[in-house]
């Protein structure tokens, strides 16, 4: 079946959604509020301390296999969930709030001690490296050797300053979610793939008396530096006491094992807070990121000025940025990271996956995206909610795709590990704000029509739903000719015919 | 019998068109043009009748397509080149050709449509500017004859030619495939295996042995030379012609940055295949 994207639905949701944020109210975060259910119109400015920490050998845990089957994903889920339940104690165990987990990328927030304590930050960057290196010694612990679950290893990012809380997320699944220069520099430092270890911005090395280095993303915190920071942070928990608790926990509560299960297409229907290991769904699909492309500097522009805009801004594009995949395209949205929507999409049966058709409606599914994004910035700069430049950049691949919840009963977190979303990512990753690429695994399973589209570099300017819906069709795809007939208003057998001519126009008069 | 443009007019409502008539010989066509995304695009266009059986369509107002814009297909007095008369007929003698010009027509605009946000052309399908098409037409019929390689890459826009001294090198992206010698037009090593692959007793077939396909390898790398050459004199027709700035890599934008850095060596030709801002050797090759 064909999914169609339409102007007008898409102009009256967008409208529709600039409605809801109007009126948007900036507080000032306090005392134990609760960051849970933020309203939409509504963002705290937070102070706070942000810790990014990414587990480096998930690629390779992925890898293990020649052929990525089952077994190799079941381990890699595995090898998360007993990660994330050990983090999820220390984080307890510490008072910081868990933001999200994103596959291999830890996200947490310390907002204690608060800044009517003498030092707070000061006390805060402490408390999140002492915090920082319990993880790394407790996850260098919570391995299974006999699983073959390797110990994770760990490079963090920490950083600190006062940042935006908006919501983030819809309906069972909403968590705060943090703008502002200190949680993208954290982020960045953290996935700079290079050395494990800890490493901190120049805001928070100054903040603990530490020196301004050239370059933060290199300089690694030392074992004195990291003992004087345990010293003063003083956490009242040991490593020990955690792998005890988490060795019980495990004991008690274990690891069920994975159980895969397909999901018959759309994803949509798909209920993934009803998902668990023992309930995991596992198939060929799309993986599909898009990136809002210079959103960071956008946000860290107006921020101070103007607050209410980059709710707005943020909030309208990700409603429509959603709707697309979710109610155009019957894909799946996984989740929100920041100012990035990843989802998944799969055409066919609850036998098989049609490879082909998958691919090419993650095609159009892409083309929809820039066209609703392109609107959203149209309409947001008409209201005079935004000035400025930003773009989308896109990427997506193929393969076998998980869906599952891990971590502990209560606080699971929803996770899609494999291949082909690191492959996704990284996809998106090469591509500027105006451009869509198509990984390898989906360029060699596509049809010609899709092949032509991206050319031998996999990657394509200014490709949205006309252009991808007009030149799939025009290349014989026949998903892609009948979303052409389907989306066309007031057609007739003429205007049918019409749409299949081939024209090869030439300009041949020169100037007189 | 009525003319093209009565024709044209008689089968304007099955797309949904009124046609107005303004004087014997022309007519203004009112349409909304329906495309896929949803959205209708009203368009105004003047249509007059060219000889007995043609028509040339332009819009009445430069309101969705620019004035003028060669790499958009529209000719500097505004009108559509919707066709290249020397391989194709857009003659309207009856209803079944006048539905042919209107299907050329709407899939035109709805082309146009699409440049807009893809700024260029979206499709290789088009015929090169002024006399370069001629020789577009015979790069085509040289390459369907050595093989579907050639005509893959032909189509794809991976073939180029760079003059290094006497010869003509022919590229497939940045891999050389082989030379032709610049006087002679003769294929350089004529002892080489024939580029289409063909296979005799022997094993792979020498070039010179291949029925025509040494002439045609010949004209592949003559043709491809001079469709450049046309192309550049095309352009510098129009040198001092403001660009509508609706395509990127638009050679008239190009052409201010040439001249504003002509004596750089950026612009020398050797050696760099592909490269759009690459002038080309002079146009003295014999024809």
């Amino acid at each position: 079946m064909s999914h169609t994207w339409n102007h007008e639905r898409a102009n009256n949701h967008i409208d529709k959604k600039i409605e809801n944020v109007e009126t948007v109210t900036i507080k000032q975060y306090g005392r134990d509020m609760s960051l849970e259910s933020i309203a939409t119109n509504v963002a705290y400015r937070v102070d706070g301390v942000h810790m990014y920490a990414d587990i480096q050998n998930l690629r390779e845990m992925l890898d293990v296999t020649g052929v990525e089957g089952p077994e190799c994903h079941k381990r890699a889920l595995q090898f998360l969930d007993q990660h994330y339940r050990a983090v999820n104690r220390i984080l307890n165990r510490v008072d910081a709030r868990r933001v999200d987990f994103h596959n291999q990328r830890l996200h947490s927030l310390f907002t204690k001690p608060y800044n009517s304590e003498t030092d707070a930050e000061k006390k805060r960057v402490q408390r999140a490296v002492a915090t920082a290196q319990l993880m790394i010694t407790v996850l260098n612990e919570t391995k299974d050797t006999s699983a073959k679950i390797p110990a994770a290893v760990l490079r963090v990012g920490i950083d600190t300053g006062e940042v935006l809380a908006v919501n983030n997320g819809r309906n069972r699944n909403r968590e705060p979610l943090f703008l502002g220069d200190a949680a993208n520099h954290a982020a960045k430092l953290a996935s700079n793939l290079s050395k494990k270890g800890i490493y901190l911005t120049n805001a928070a090395r100054l903040a603990i008396g530490l020196k301004k280095v050239d370059a933060p993303q290199t300089t690694v915190l030392t074992r004195d530096e990291i003992k004087d920071c345990e010293d003063a942070a003083d956490l009242n928990v040991t490593a020990d006491t955690i792998i005890k608790e988490w060795s019980e926990d495990q004991t008690k509560t274990p690891f069920g094992g994975i159980v895969f299960k397909r999901h018959t297409p759309p994803f949509s229907t798909m209920d993934i807070p009803a998902l668990t290991p023992g309930n995991s769904r596992r198939q060929e699909a799309v993986s599909i990121y898009a990136d809002i492309d210079g959103f960071t500097a956008y946000v860290a522009n107006s921020i101070d000025q103007n607050p209410e805009n980059v709710v707005r801004v943020l909030h309208v594009l990700r409603a429509e940025l959603e709707r697309v995949l979710s109610a155009e395209f019957k894909g799946r949205r996984i989740r929100f990271i920041g100012d990035c929507v990843h989802g998944l999409i799969c055409e066919g049966t609850a036998a098989t996956t049609e490879v082909q058709e998958t691919i090419s409606e993650a095609t159009r599914l892409a083309g929809a995206l820039r066209s609703s994004f392109d609107l959203v910035i149209e309409k947001l700069e008409k209201k005079k909610y935004f000035s400025g430049k930003l773009g989308l950049a896109i990427g997506f691949d193929y393969g076998p795709m998980t869906v599952t919840r891990l971590g502990v009963k209560g606080s699971r977190v929803r996770c899609s590990v494999s291949r082909g979303v690191l492959s996704s990512e990284n996809e998106q990753i090469r591509c500027n704000g105006t451009e869509t690429a198509i990984g390898q695994s989906a360029y060699d399973k596509a049809s010609d029509a899709v092949r032509q589209v991206f050319g031998s570099k996999r990657i394509v300017a200014n490709f949205d739903y006309l252009e991808a819906t007009e030149a799939l069709a025009d290349s014989g795809d026949k998903a892609a000719k009948s979303a052409r007939l389907a989306g066309t208003a007031a057609i007739t057998p003429a205007i049918v015919r019409a749409q299949e001519q081939a024209v090869r126009p030439y300009c041949g008069v020169k100037r007189a | 019998m009525p003319t093209a443009v009565e024709f044209i007019a008689a089968v304007a409502p099955a797309y949904n068109a009124t046609a107005e008539p303004i004087s014997t010989i022309g007519v203004i066509l009112r349409f909304g043009l329906t495309i896929s995304d949803g959205r209708t695009i009203p368009y105004e266009i003047e249509v007059e009748q060219v000889g007995g059986r043609r028509a040339t369509a332009k819009e009445r107002e430069p309101i969705n397509l620019p004035q003028f814009c060669p790499q958009r297909h529209i000719n500097y007095d505004g009108s559509f080149c919707l066709y290249w008369r020397e391989v194709s007929d857009l003659d309207i003698t009856d209803e079944k050709t006048a539905h042919t010009w209107w299907k050329t027509l709407w899939k035109f605009l709805t082309l146009q449509a699409r440049v807009k946000k893809a700024r260029r052309w979206p499709n290789e399908n088009e015929w090169a500017h002024g006399t370069a098409a001629v020789h577009q037409h015979r790069a085509e019929l040289a390459a369907h004859k050595l093989g579907g390689r050639y005509e893959v890459a032909l189509r794809e826009r991976r073939l180029s030619v760079v003059r290094n001294r006497r010869v003509l090198q022919l590229f497939k992206d940045k891999r050389h495939l082989y030379s032709v010698w610049f006087d002679s037009k003769k294929v350089v090593n004529l002892k080489q295996r024939c580029l289409c692959g063909t296979t005799g007793k022997k094993g792979g077939k020498r070039l010179r042995r291949c029925g025509s396909h040494a002439s045609d390898a010949s004209q592949l790398v003559a043709a491809l030379f001079l469709w450049e050459v046309e192309e550049k004199a095309f352009w510098d027709s129009f040198r001092d012609k403001q660009c509508c700035g609706t395509c990127d890599n638009c050679p008239l934008q190009l052409s201010v940055v040439r001249s504003s850095c002509a004596n750089l060596a950026l612009l020398e030709t050797r050696g760099r295949p592909n490269d759009p801002t690459i002038r080309k050797n002079t146009c003295d090759y014999p024809d």
